[in-house]
């Protein structure tokens, strides 16, 4: 009997040193002290060679060293599968698989987020065809017959008397929409416009823009300046300062443009803002009374606000792109580089 | 438009420093795009002084250098090395002292060291005129008379002239502001309204000209007054013409004009003071002593000053001599024969008013965009012609001498009118959101030169200077008043008011962005391609129901595209050709169609191309080629986001298009471009494209409706058949099989596994299909499934020839 007793101590000696370092080896453990043809299995087989006087006393040995053992086994399966959480038998630093991310397109973020800030003061979406008249697009926004954006060397034309042409600026869904709307009229339209320049950094024959028009009664310069300011917060922060000064367009009286600090030099002077600390953003103005007549608007009853921007100028700001070229060019090397833009 | 600081303060009845004007004119419209300083000679020659040599002795070093000691009016005289040959003792020189940076004629400016030469030391240097941009003579070191005082400043002997120049950008209607009085006039306005009441600009008009004599009495007929409303002049006898005094020349110079004698220079030097063209006749010239203003015969022939013979039109405005003999085109361009030249002894001086129209057309006609002529196109002051002559006649008396030798002569027949404004000062706050003071904006617009001629109790009548003729609604005054208060000084509002208006592009919208991040989050980039293309990637058939220019930029940009692919694989090829070759793209674009004159019609698109590998080879995953197969897989997944999953794809016969429709609508078609089409664009690899009509698309979506349906309770069961079917046997005669069979519970299939082998035989595949099965009232029995299994293999052995793999 004491020869069973010494042999129980042993094991429980070697159960007490087992170290387990993976999985497999816990389950070595297992099958080892826990199978079916395990040593406790097979220890406690002894039980019957046990003389029956000694059975109780013994059976309490041989049960404390089962749970002994299980006890062991939970905690070395614990430990293992905390190893195994921690992922030690991986290389994490391999690289991931490849999982490809695109982007948009610069002109399009810088779209959408323009869009957005204006849906924001609840203008909608408006567009309208790119190959125009020349009513929609000069006759009815005041550009006299002998205005020079007029000429061919500035527009592209599609056919002539009548008319037809490839729209200059987006101010010709302007007059889309006031054809077929009566007051109160608030839209904003992005769109592909065109002009007869040869293409170099700086021009090119399409370019985008977006438009903003709100009419009702009693709007006023005040609430041009407004919406405008508060677009140019959202769009490039808070600290961004801003300047009106008086400009000039066909189609808007009083007009006006408006200019924000530099974003590169932060108003100390560069060669972008041409060493004034302004840059010129976006061209806006009181609706001309004539614009609103030609569309059969009561210029006394009703006034409003227009505004346009180049959405390319506005991507020149953001993301300093300095050539006009790239944004058709797609080169991938550009586009990548706006994967993170919003 | 260039404007002098100097000549400006001329008119400013206070002293602004330039920096605070530049701000003032851009708060005002007359936007400073640039204000720099000029100097007549580079530098100023400041630091640069008079001096004496008055030693001048052989260098201990160097055969070719001297060493000099020069008196600058200093304690110690300077030690400077010097090599120019003609150096002496005795000399006046200019000297550049240490700290000084010179300009040469050429070259980057030098600022001057203590310098150790050949081992002695030099203060300084003594000039060549070249080294500080004087002259260009390199012949040695400029000696100057001996009576220049030493010590003394070398740019008080050279006179230099300093200016600030402010380049202005000019709105067109600002044409009252295209002078140097004009710019004071606002400037004084806003003076006037910001600082101190009643500014005005000081004007250089004088009343003080009389004939002295009638020696050279001119007669002039105006035959045409519609082309010219109003025609002044005055002669003047005994001129010397000559070279133009320092000053005259500085001015006009210092805003880009070239002095070519002193009278030509006068009458330019006022219209730049004025914004009035002025014309000088050689009166000897005028023959008859008679000018008469009207047109010439068509097809007369003229010769201009630049020698150029010119076909004139008989809408073309002549100021002719008495034999109606063409002397100049009015207000555009001078005669060769009629103009003051040295010789001229006697000067007729002509200060008019001719129609824009008629000014712009002959302008236009004959090429001639002169600066008179873009002036009297934009509109002059017609009140003002007699002043402006005058003062001109004077400036000419001062120099270049001579007496004024007639009565002055002005043909106005029929005196315009002012336009007259009533503002309504509601109306004012209205538009501006501002309230302002009557008595505030009486004032400004007395300013600007407006005339108040009556007031009521909400109204303002005005009367516009000639000089704005652009003024002519209540909208316009309402802008002079904001833009000389300042529209900065127009308060924001603290709330907003919005007129809210339904979004009808809404749903358009999502559906592009819906898209768009699908596709982003699968690789692709978003391209925008240019939408006027090169008509040589189409057919003739294409082309004739395009949209091309008149005036198209160049043959490779003559048509509006009738077609997204090309312009697609215009950005592919560049991208390949910079070593970028995996490519998965998409465009929102438009084409372009033409029925017949004045029906165009455009068309959106969604395109997406796919070309190369998804990425290169890496660790755990091989790189794979993109195929048609990746192409259908990203469609299908376009079609589930607008809910047309029951999207019928199809191929007819011959057709490279595999084509995508519902309910009768083309929506996309799917294609491996043609290797003859990637020819065109030298693209060496395959080109996968699928082209969505966008607006079928959005249509269909539009008309989508979700209904929830109860998810089942039962379990789907699947079950597998592997079949050897004939090679070509197609998937969609698989498919069309299992539909004929109409199996209500068959919920699904998926096509697992296709595979060719030597042991299948020849012409022989095998394909694995998975079919779920799904009864949404109940759990299915095995004899059930078993059935519609059956169903299924006797189908495929029957109609395919099929052999069901065990």
């Amino acid at each position: 009997m004491d020869e069973l007793l010494q042999q129980i101590n042993g094991y429980k000696q070697e159960v007490e040193s087992v170290s387990a370092k993976s999985a497999d080896e816990v389950e070595q453990f297992r099958i080892k002290f826990l199978g079916t043809k395990g040593i406790v299995k097979t220890v406690m087989g002894e039980m019957k060679n046990v003389p029956n006087e000694k059975k109780k006393e013994f059976g309490q040995i041989l049960n404390e060293f089962k749970l002994f053992v299980e006890a062991k086994y939970e905690s070395l399966k614990e430990s293992g599968d905390a190893a195994e959480e921690a992922g030690d038998h991986y290389d994490w630093s391999l690289p991931g698989s490849p999982i490809a991310v695109g982007t948009r397109h610069p002109l399009s973020i810088v779209r959408n987020r323009i869009v957005s800030i204006f849906q924001r003061l609840g203008f909608a979406l408006a567009e309208g065809p790119e190959i125009e008249d020349d009513w929609h697009n000069f006759g009815s926004m005041n550009l006299p017959e002998d205005h020079p954006a007029r000429d061919m060397q500035d527009t592209f034309y599609i056919n002539t008397n009548p008319d037809w042409l490839l729209r200059t600026h987006t101010s010709s869904v302007q007059a889309r929409v006031m054809e077929k709307q009566k007051p109160p009229i608030r839209i904003i339209c992005p769109g592909r416009v065109y002009r007869n320049e040869t293409i170099s950094a700086r021009a090119h024959c399409f370019f985008h823009q977006v438009e903003g028009l709100y009419i009702d009664e009693n709007v006023s310069f005040a609430d041009l300046k407004q919406t405008l300011y508060f677009f140019v917060q959202e769009m490039f922060g808070k600290d961004v300062k801003v300047r009106f000064r008086p400009s000039y367009f066909p189609f808007t009286e009083p007009s006006a443009e408006m200019d924000i600090s530099c974003l590169i030099c932060e108003g100390n002077g560069c060669s972008v803002c041409k060493h004034t600390g302004w840059v010129e953003i976006l061209g806006s103005g009181m609706v001309h009374p004539k614009v609103l007549e030609n569309f059969g608007i009561d210029s006394n009853k009703y006034t409003g606000f227009a505004f346009g921007m180049g959405i390319e100028r506005i991507c020149q700001l953001k993301y300093r792109v300095n050539d006009l070229r790239l944004y058709s060019q797609n080169d991938i090397r550009f586009l990548k580089q706006f994967t993170s833009a919003i | 438009m260039t404007i002098s600081y100097n000549w400006l303060c001329d008119y400013l009845p206070e002293k602004t420093d330039p920096e605070k004007l530049s701000k003032i004119l851009t708060s005002i419209g007359l936007e400073v795009e640039s204000l720099e300083k000029y100097e007549s000679i580079q530098g100023g020659l400041q630091g640069l002084i008079i001096g004496e040599v008055l030693e001048a002795e052989q260098h201990p070093n160097a055969d070719k250098l001297r060493l000099t000691k020069v008196n600058i009016g200093g304690s110690e005289p300077l030690q400077i090395v010097c090599g120019a040959p003609n150096v002496a003792a005795g000399q006046k020189v200019v000297v550049a002292t240490v700290g000084t940076t010179i300009y040469p004629l050429t070259g980057e400016p030098l600022t001057m060291k203590v310098a150790k030469i050949r081992g002695v030391e030099s203060h300084g240097m003594i000039c060549a005129e070249d080294e500080i941009g004087i002259g260009e003579s390199h012949a040695g070191i400029m000696v100057l008379p001996n009576d220049v005082k030493v010590g003394s400043p070398a740019s008080e002997y050279f006179q230099t002239y300093s200016d600030w120049i402010y380049e202005i950008g000019l709105t067109p209607n600002r044409m009252d502001a295209m002078s140097h009085l004009g710019v004071a006039r606002d400037v004084c306005a806003y003076l006037s309204h910001h600082n101190r009441k009643g500014t005005k600009a000081k004007t250089p008009y004088t009343n003080n000209l009389k004939a002295e004599n009638n020696s050279l009495p001119i007669k002039v007929t105006v035959e045409n007054t519609e082309a010219c409303p109003r025609y002044s002049g005055v002669s003047i006898a005994n001129v010397t013409v000559k070279e133009s005094p320092q000053w005259l020349k500085d001015r006009l110079i210092a805003i880009g004009q070239r002095p070519i004698n002193n009278i030509v220079d006068i009458t330019n030097y006022v219209l730049h003071e004025t914004g009035q063209p002025l014309h000088a006749f050689d009166a000897d010239k005028i023959k008859g002593n008679e000018v008469l203003v009207k047109n010439l015969p068509e097809g007369t022939l003229f010769t201009t000053l630049d020698e150029k013979e010119r076909k004139l039109s008989n809408e073309d405005l002549m100021i002719c001599n008495g034999n109606s003999e063409g002397m100049c085109i009015a207000g555009v361009f001078g005669g060769v024969e009629s103009g003051v030249k040295e010789s001229t002894k006697n000067v007729f001086l002509e200060s008019a008013c001719f129609s824009s129209t008629s000014i712009r057309r002959t302008s236009l006609r004959h090429g001639l965009r002169t600066d008179a002529a873009t002036r009297f196109e934009k509109g002059v002051d017609i009140s003002n012609t007699v002043n402006v002559l005058k003062r001109a006649a004077k400036l000419i008396q001062e120099v270049a001498g001579g007496e004024i030798a007639s009565e002055i002569v002005d043909i106005y027949p029929e005196k315009k009118h002012k336009t007259e404004v009533a503002l309504k000062n509601h109306y004012l706050k209205k538009l501006s959101g501002k309230n302002y003071h009557s008595d505030t904006i009486k004032n400004l617009l007395q300013s600007l030169d407006f005339e108040i001629i009556k007031e009521g109790m909400d109204e303002l009548w005005v009367a516009v200077p000639f000089s704005k003729p652009d003024i002519s609604l209540p909208a316009d005054i309402v802008e002079e008043i904001i833009r000389i208060d300042g529209l900065d000084n127009i308060e924001i509002p603290s709330s907003i008011t919005i007129t809210p208006a339904v979004n009808e592009l809404g749903t358009k919208e999502s559906l592009k962005e819906k898209i768009a991040t699908y596709l982003v989050g699968l690789g692709f980039s978003e391209i925008m391609t240019n939408s006027i293309t090169n008509s040589k990637y189409y057919s003739e058939e294409v082309l004739g129901s395009s949209v091309k220019m008149i005036n198209s930029l160049s043959a490779d940009l003559d048509v509006m595209r009738p077609s997204m692919l090309e312009t697609g694989l215009e950005a592919i090829a560049f991208n390949i050709n910079r070593r970028n070759s995996n490519l998965k793209f998409f465009e929102f674009g438009k084409t372009y169609h033409q029925k017949e004159t004045g029906k165009y019609s455009e068309k959106e698109h969604l395109c997406i191309y796919i070309t190369g590998a998804d990425h290169e080879d890496v660790w755990n995953e091989k790189s794979k080629n993109s195929d048609l197969y990746q192409a259908k897989g990203i469609a299908a997944g376009i079609l589930s986001l607008a809910g047309l999953t029951d999207a019928k794809i199809e191929k007819p016969e011959g057709n490279a298009v595999i084509e995508v429709s519902h309910s009768k609508n083309k929506l996309a078609g799917i294609q491996q471009v043609s290797k003859k089409r990637l020819q065109q664009f030298d693209i060496k690899q395959n080109v996968f494209f699928i082209d969505f009509n966008f607006e079928s698309l959005l249509k269909l979506f539009e008309r989508n409706q979700i209904t929830y349906k109860e998810i089942s309770k039962y379990p789907a069961v699947t079950r597998d058949l592997a079949m050897v079917v004939n090679s070509s046997t197609t998937y969609e005669a698989l498919e069309s099989t299992v539909k004929k069979l109409k199996l209500s519970k068959l919920q699904d299939i998926r096509l697992f596994d296709v595979f060719e082998s030597d042991k299948l035989g020849k012409d022989k595949k095998s394909m694995a299909m998975s079919f779920t099965f799904l009864d949404e009232e109940k759990t299915m029995t095995d004899k059930e499934i078993d059935s519609m299994v059956s169903k299924l293999i006797q189908s495929f052995e029957k109609e395919l020839g099929a052999e069901i793999r065990k």
